[in-house]
């Protein structure tokens, strides 16, 4: 079981992340989502004893993960920007097992060649999805209790990605093994994680699931008479809105029960409930925490 | 048991494996580049030389040499790389592979690869020249020195450099290409600068310039730009000479490189972002500490004094060895800070001392004689390494007088003087070109056979010439007792041998080195040890065109040749010929400085005789 203890890491006077707790119980899926420079990579790297925290405590069974070998055995870290000790694919294998005891390299190379990857393929005459999915091969053959990805599915058609999420699933189920994406692109792992960790300025916004963060928000698409002023009700009920010929695309932070009472009392000529996408909670809330970029005009 | 350690040493040959495979790989690269290069240019534009006019050793092996301790570094500095790139650095700190172990087998690979170049440059440089010099523990300093000075800094600041826009180009062939180009633009700008702005202006103390054929070397190798900045900024200061005293200038320069070199130095950490990636494997107080140990290794190089540079470039290295060894062993940080802190200090201290007491640490502006104002010149071609020679040097020294602040002067070369030294070599003193005498020394008569064209000889040695009047010539060393030089034995000594000057004078003889005495035409020659005089008058200096002389004269400055000048107002120039570079010849003469201090005292309290 990873525990995150009132984390806080620093860079200098920069507060990277800031006073995270969680607690994660195997075979857990979850996602680190954020804006961009929200921490996330920071995050991972912290749980995984890249970094040193400046406080506070990262706990796999009990045992901190910082230089900590034994923990670090059941760790494995897919970075960002990627780096193979090796030449080839083969190279790779060799060099994982060499710090993964379990590392399985039959599912490795069947993996591989799954996805029409040859063994002694050079590394560098793979393409940017190709060298990604070497790693994402690594990563599910390596045999450790956590995988931590960090934008790992950049760069993968939707094919393979489909195809991982559903191995990454498989893991979790059957062999208890928590995966942990950090990832600022929500599509991606929409019907991947259990939980997610929203992010936002180093702190984490909202540690929930994705059914209770699409739950929280209610969209309907409202019809209204021309010349019907909703400035009231928008400022008092609606967390965003947009306008195009009398229709309103409002967003409430509530139920859709409570949301139909609501769009009653303004008699709307139509209303069609909008079903959220998980992209569109995330966004939610972030601009809710005060993350918006507006006022841009092209023309 | 067994089976424990086969699980913590794997995860290390794992990491060694693939450290071994960039390794090779870039190390390849970067040979293949500098070899290119080498061709390319007819240079090694990572030290700077010059290597096709350097006919006194195999040119070949030379640049070989440098080629291969040059790549050998830049392997042992890419040892490092995980430290630098961002991906490796997160992928190494993650894996099941202690921090210390990380670091140490690092280390280890930087080491051994430090010690393969080191071996290759002792082999491949030293047996060139004599290999007997190594019955001198001197001459293993001197080695060590040199082979610091000329190719590990030098490496590091290139590799520096390397990293730098590898990093920014994030590919490393980009990053090796722009690095060769970058090589390549260097030289030819620093070339430019040399041959068009002027050489003198900018007091190329560094420099050794043989006008005759447009060549020179870039001596001490370290970071052209830096080189050419600092010829700019010579060049800037050089213009305000006439309002500003030279030591001011000279000190005002030097603080403006030092600020100009750390923030490079700090700007390529910044561009690598060692802070931020180091900052798992090193405490804070290494990083820290760093750039300023790193930057003791430079200022040597900007104020160009040897001692300092041994000093400072030991005391920054044992300040990283140390706060590594911290890293590695004391992992309490609260007592590893003190102790770092102490042990810089240590080691700064004795550095700091030499700065008062070198003589040879005091830079001068100079101007070289015009020609016609020589009234004699002395040519020393000894052969300095061997302890006998230094000593032999001294006695040779008391007559042409050497001074600190020739030194100095001793770093720079003069195209007339060259050229009269090739023509003095071939052809005796009829194509001189100069009407003046001159005289040699040489340890190396045999090879010179200085005796078929002498007028006159004066020899050391016991001497086989029954007739020889002999003067009992003391070396210094016989002034000492039990370490104390005995005054009042050497005064006695002075006053004796004084008194034989006069004596010879007065029955028409020649006084060793008496310059009043050499007319034209005349060679004196001091043969090897010994504690005769001998003279030998040689009618037939013609051996101009003579082949048999010609293949061992080349021989004679193997290592370095010393020229004096006195003047006809009185005073003296000494200058060095060399093909090596500086930073050897500088060695060796501090070597004869300090066995010929008190000379250099008596000398200074003589008045204006020596400048």
């Amino acid at each position: 079981m990873l525990e995150v203890k009132n984390v806080v890491k620093k860079f200098g006077n920069y507060t990277a992340v800031s006073n995270m707790n969680l607690r994660l119980e195997p075979g857990t899926i979850l996602g680190l989502i954020g804006s961009n420079g929200a921490g996330k990579s920071t995050i991972i790297r912290t749980l995984t004893g890249v970094y040193r925290q400046e406080e506070g405590e990262v706990l796999y069974d009990g045992q901190p993960v910082y230089d900590n070998v034994d923990v670090k055995r059941d760790l494995f870290y897919f970075p960002d920007e990627l780096y193979f000790a090796g030449a080839t694919v083969k190279d790779t294998a060799n060099f994982y097992r060499c710090f993964f005891p379990n590392f399985n390299l039959q599912l490795f190379y069947q993996l591989c060649d799954s996805f029409k990857l040859k063994k002694s393929q050079p590394i560098f005459a793979c393409s940017k999805g190709m060298k990604r999915q070497v790693m994402m091969n690594a990563a599910i053959a390596s045999g450790v209790k956590y995988i931590y990805l960090d934008e790992a599915f950049d760069g993968l058609d939707a094919v393979a990605r489909q195809t991982y999420i559903k191995l990454f699933i498989e893991l979790s189920h059957e062999k208890g093994t928590c995966v942990i994406v950090a990832t600022h692109n929500i599509r991606e792992i929409d019907h991947f994680c259990d939980r997610l960790c929203l992010l936002y300025k180093s702190n984490v916004i909202a540690d929930t699931t994705p059914e209770e963060l699409l739950s929280r928000r209610t969209r309907a698409i409202v019809e209204m008479p021309e010349n019907a002023d909703l400035t009231a009700f928008i400022e008092e009920h609606v967390s965003s809105y947009e306008c195009r010929n009398n229709k309103y695309t409002l967003t409430f932070t509530k139920s859709k029960e409570e949301t139909k009472d609501l769009i009653d009392t303004l008699h709307p000529l139509s209303v069609e409930y909008v079903a959220m996408t998980l992209e569109d909670a995330f966004v939610c809330e972030l601009e809710e925490s005060g993350y918006a970029i507006k006022n841009i005009e092209v023309v | 048991m067994q089976l424990k350690t086969s699980k913590s040493f794997k995860p290390l040959i794992g990491f060694a494996r693939s450290q071994i495979h960039s390794f090779i790989f870039s190390g390849l690269i970067f040979t293949v580049v500098m070899v290119a290069i080498s061709f390319a240019t007819g240079s090694n534009p990572l030290f700077g030389y010059e290597v096709q006019d350097i006919s006194y050793i195999d040119t070949k092996t030379m640049n070989f040499a440098i080629v291969l301790a040059a790549a050998a570094f830049l392997f042992a500095a890419y040892t490092f790389k995980p430290f630098m790139f961002r991906n490796e650095c997160d992928t190494f700190l993650s894996l099941p592979i202690r921090k210390t172990s990380l670091f140490a087998l690092q280390t280890i690979f930087g080491l051994f690869c430090i010690l393969l170049s080191c071996l290759i440059s002792f082999c491949m440089f030293y047996p060139a020249m004599n290999l007997n010099r190594f019955a001198d523990l001197s001459v293993y300093a001197t080695a060590v020195k040199s082979t610091f000075c000329e190719i590990i800094l030098p490496a590091c600041f290139y590799y520096l450099l390397a990293v730098t826009l590898i990093a920014k180009t994030k590919n490393f062939l980009s990053g090796a290409s722009l690095f060769a180009a970058f090589c390549l633009f260097s030289f030819f700008i620093s070339k430019y600068i040399v041959a068009n702005i002027g050489i003198d202006a900018m007091g190329v103390d560094l420099y050794e310039i043989n006008a005759a054929n447009q060549t020179f070397y870039f001596n001490a190798g370290i970071l052209m730009p830096t080189k050419i900045v600092l010829l700019l900024l010579r060049l800037v200061f050089s213009l305000g000479s006439s309002v500003v005293a030279p030591a001011v200038l000279q000190t005002i320069v030097q603080i403006c490189l030092i600020v100009l070199v750390f923030a490079i130095f700090l700007l390529s950490l910044k561009t690598v972002n060692l802070g931020d990636f180091a900052r798992p494997f090193m405490p804070k107080p290494f990083l820290k500490v760093l750039p300023f140990a790193i930057l003791l290794m430079v200022i040597p190089f900007l104020l160009e004094s040897s001692a300092l540079f041994v000093l400072l470039i030991l005391a920054g290295v044992l300040a990283v060895i140390s706060a590594v060894l911290l890293l590695l062993f004391i992992k309490q940080k609260k007592r590893a800070i003190p102790l770092f802190a102490g042990l810089l200090v240590l080691f700064l201290i004795p550095s700091f001392i030499p700065l008062t007491n070198a003589p040879y640490s005091a830079k001068l502006t100079y101007e070289m004689p015009d020609i016609e104002d020589i009234e004699c010149v002395y040519f020393d071609a000894l052969q300095p390494m061997s302890m006998e020679n230094y000593d032999y040097s001294l006695s040779v020294n008391r007559y042409q007088f050497t001074s600190p602040d020739a030194i100095e002067k001793i770093l720079h070369l003069h195209e007339t003087i060259v050229d009269n030294m090739k023509k003095f070599d071939l052809m005796g003193t009829e194509s001189v070109g100069i009407d003046s005498p001159i005289a040699v020394a040489s340890g190396g008569c045999e090879i010179f056979n200085v005796d078929e064209y002498a007028d006159y000889i004066y020899s050391l040695e016991d001497g086989e010439e029954e007739e020889t009047e002999v003067f009992e010539e003391k070396h210094r060393r016989d002034f000492y007792v039990n370490g104390e030089f005995d005054v009042e034995a050497y005064e006695a000594y002075k006053q004796a041998e004084e008194e034989y000057q006069i004596e010879q004078e007065n029955a028409g003889e020649w006084g060793l080195f008496q310059t009043e005495d050499i007319s034209d035409n005349y060679w004196m020659y001091i043969s090897d040890l010994g504690l005769s005089i001998e003279k030998k008058t040689v009618n037939d200096l013609n051996v101009y065109g003579n082949d048999d002389y010609s293949g061992d004269i080349v021989e004679i400055p193997s290592y370095v040749a010393r020229f004096y000048y006195q003047l006809k107002d009185g005073r003296f120039f000494c200058r060095i010929y060399t093909p090596l570079p500086v930073s050897w010849i500088e060695t060796d003469m501090q070597a004869i400085m300090q066995t010929d201090e008190y000379l250099s005292k008596e000398q200074e309290s003589a008045g204006d005789f020596y400048e």
